[in-house]
């Protein structure tokens, strides 16, 4: 197991700097660079603009300024942004990073977790009279364009309704006079530190459950751990953490509609990739032996045939995460998310190599770690190929 | 029904008999009409009988199996008849009460014992949760004593409950099967088809153990397969099914040397045997009948060498040639001993 981590994770360095030096070729074959700015501007003349591209690094051959990078990128310098000259890169991601993280997590989690129940009941009461109207919710969200689509919801839920803020990432009048210690990416950091406890925590939970020997004793293992966990944080967040809680509040309200925008779209193909899986998994043999053991339905359903349902629908996770990070872009352009699609976006148009190789460095990390969790999660659910 | 029954077993038990299957109609509903596919059914299993159930492929074997146990598709539907069980009238019970006597009172052996195990659960953890459904009193320390007891009885190493059924070779498998079958004590064993995704020699040798279980075990267990050789080789008993009817029943030693039946005669004549004299191979002619429009008469009529005008119109009543012997055809005065049909 660990030696199987271990080989994926040399193979996924390796994987990284094959997609960093084509970023970094990429880049480098756009037209231009950013000092074109200026060439409209008849105080710059050309000797300061080569003076300011060679500043910026921008001067000598494609292969020397290649070198350079991956020196400067693999010692931890990732360089200075051209447009938000003099923050650097690296702290620039730290901020955004996370906001982005949250975003793909909330939103995965909600689609995978949504798309799979649904499709789930879809496929037990085939035949009845609201599938065919659900599946259409489901063929809508896997096909509508999706810009669009995200502006309906800010449209509807946020100018219609107003029940959520039309975008950004929090309210500034009410910030303006917050106590010293509370500061934006702060509280951010530590709600998403909370959610990731509560996650990890639950999986150990669960695996801790599972291998208490006895079912019964088991079951309760993991109720009480789970109760604790939650109990605990929420103590932690109502004490420690009281001079915070309602800012964070704050974040949380306007995650809220990105995030479920973001897991509308992926939540019609999970809906529809399930259905499609647990038909073919009730057709198999061993629902019929589970059935003449003699065992209730409800657990035929979820034991047996969800369980197998659940492996196509997983690896199917695994190819929608590029498409995910596209639609993060997206999200982030229109409800004005700062996070790493916004940053991306607006670095590379503003020809800002240094914040666009970052974000794409960063971004494709994400990737590479969201892969091999999901592998080992497979390998946890699927017995047939586990090492 | 009860004297008869038992008279019908042919005497090889005594007692009244642990299943008895009397005047069973099963049809399937389509959109195209109705499938009749268990048709007029009568049979009585013995305590510690083995009852073989044989025929070509869709004669009904296997939906008079899943009568049974009750594990039908929502299109069937018994229409008369009774199933009973160890006094219990299996076909009029609701779904959530069958739940109850599955596996407890009657359980099944699966054909193609590859795809009866759940892939992703450990063999010994799908047989315990069988026992945990019928024994819920029992605590995981005893489950696991009776399943290393039952895959010993099998013939399997203990340790290999702890394993996933992609561990095991297919004969392993099929052992597993029956452990699993044996679980929970039934009363009855369905076993269908239970070696026929295996090669010769394992499959003789789970044939060989079945038998020798059963007898042990003093277990009554249904039979059912294509392969009249394996049928001959296990069961005390024999039926003989064609489209959705039992045509022949008898003592498996009286009905293999001298079928009564023409189709049993066939069928017996189309199979090669590896004792006993040389003789052709006769092929049967025709395909088995559309059950949604099943020939009127004998059912066999269309493909029967010994068809007369009576056949077409009449129904053959079963009638008791010998005791226990059955036979359900208007002329099986005609049909030769093996051998002796020049086509």
């Amino acid at each position: 197991m660990l030696k199987y981590i271990g080989r994926r994770t040399l193979q996924n360095v390796l994987i990284f700097i094959v997609f960093l030096s084509a970023t970094f070729f990429l880049l480098q074959a756009q037209p231009g660079d950013i000092s074109q700015q200026f060439l409209a501007n008849p105080k710059i003349t050309p000797e300061v603009r080569e003076q300011f591209r060679e500043q910026l690094g921008l001067g000598g051959t494609v292969g020397e300024q290649y070198l350079t990078y991956m020196g400067n990128f693999f010692t931890g310098n990732l360089g200075i942004s051209f447009s938000e000259y003099p923050r650097e890169v690296s702290d620039i991601l730290a901020e955004r990073l996370p906001r982005t993280l949250a975003l793909f997590l909330f939103a995965t989690l909600l689609s995978f977790g949504l798309g799979f129940q649904s499709g789930k009941f879809l496929a037990w009461r085939r035949g009845s009279k609201t599938e065919p109207v659900v599946t259409t919710v489901g063929v809508f969200f896997q096909t509508v364009f999706y810009p669009w689509f995200a502006l309906m919801m800010i449209w509807a839920f946020a100018f219609g309704l107003g029940w959520f803020p039309i975008g950004k990432f929090l309210t500034v009048e009410k910030w303006l006079d917050a106590p010293p210690g509370v500061e934006a990416n702060g509280v951010f950091n530590r709600m998403l530190i909370t959610a990731l406890i509560v996650l990890v925590g639950v999986a150990a939970v669960e695996v801790v459950g599972r291998r208490a020997g006895d079912r019964r004793r088991g079951k309760r293992i993991t109720w009480a751990g789970r109760i604790l966990l939650v109990g605990g944080l929420w103590i932690w967040w109502a004490t420690v953490w009281s001079e915070q809680a309602p800012y964070a509040l704050d974040i949380a309200w306007h995650l809220v509609l990105p995030t479920v925008t973001l897991a509308l779209i992926g939540f019609g193909a999970t809906m529809l990739l399930t259905r499609a899986s647990m038909l073919e998994t009730l057709k198999e043999d061993f629902i019929l032996t589970a059935r003449a053991k003699g065992v209730p339905d409800k657990v035929i359903r979820d034991k047996h045939a969800a369980r197998n349902a659940l492996l196509p629908v997983t690896t199917s996770l695994v190819l929608s995460l590029a498409f995910l990070i596209g639609g993060g872009v997206v999200t982030e352009t229109v409800f004005s998310w700062p996070g790493m699609g916004a940053t991306l976006l607006s670095a590379a148009l503003q020809e800002d190599i240094p914040l666009t190789i970052g974000a794409f460095a960063f971004i494709a990390v994400l990737a590479l770690i969201a892969h091999l969790i999901i592998d080992i999660v497979y390998m946890y659910l699927d017995p047939r190929i586990r090492v | 029904m009860n004297e008869t029954a038992i008279e019908r077993n042919g005497g090889v038990q005594s007692g009244r008999p642990i299943l008895e299957v009397d005047g069973l109609v099963m049809h399937y509903r389509t959109k195209a009409g109705d499938v009749s596919a268990v048709e007029e059914v009568t049979f009585a299993l013995g305590r510690g009988e083995a009852l073989g159930l044989v025929g070509e492929s869709g004669c009904g074997k296997t939906s008079v199996a899943m009568t049974l146990i009750r594990l039908l598709p929502d299109n069937a539907i018994i229409k008369e008849g009774s199933v009973v069980l160890d006094g219990l009238n299996v076909a009029e019970l609701t779904d959530g009460e069958m739940r109850k006597h599955r596996w407890a009172d009657i359980s099944m052996v699966f054909q193609g014992a590859m795809n009866a195990w759940n892939p992703v659960y450990k063999v010994g953890d799908q047989i315990m949760e069988a026992l945990e459904q019928h024994f819920p009193d029992m605590s995981e320390a005893e489950g696991r004593v009776r399943i290393a007891e039952l895959f010993e009885l099998v013939g399997l190493s203990p340790a290999m409950m702890d394993r996933y059924p992609h561990e095991f070779s297919g004969g392993m498998r099929q052992r597993a099967v029956i452990a699993m079958a044996l679980s929970c004590n039934p009363k009855v064993i369905i076993a269908d088809e239970p070696t026929t995704a295996l090669d010769v020699i394992v499959q003789d040798q789970i044939l060989k153990e079945l038998r020798k279980i059963q007898e042990e075990l003093g277990m009554s267990i249904i039979y059912i397969s294509h392969d009249v050789a394996v049928i001959a080789e296990v069961s005390d008993r024999i039926g003989v099914m064609y489209a959705g009817r039992l045509v022949e029943l008898g003592a498996t030693d009286e009905v293999f040397p001298r079928p009564r039946h023409p189709y049993t005669y066939l069928l017996l004549s189309s199979t090669p045997s590896v004792v006993g004299p040389r003789r052709r191979l006769a092929p049967l002619e025709g395909e088995p009948p559309n059950l949604l429009a099943p020939p009127t008469g004998c059912r066999f009529q269309p493909r029967c060498p010994f068809a007369a005008e009576i056949c077409a119109s009449q129904d053959p009543p079963s009638q008791e040639l010998a005791p226990g012997h059955h036979v359900a055809c208007w002329h099986w005065e005609q049909v030769p001993e093996l051998g002796r049909l020049e086509a």
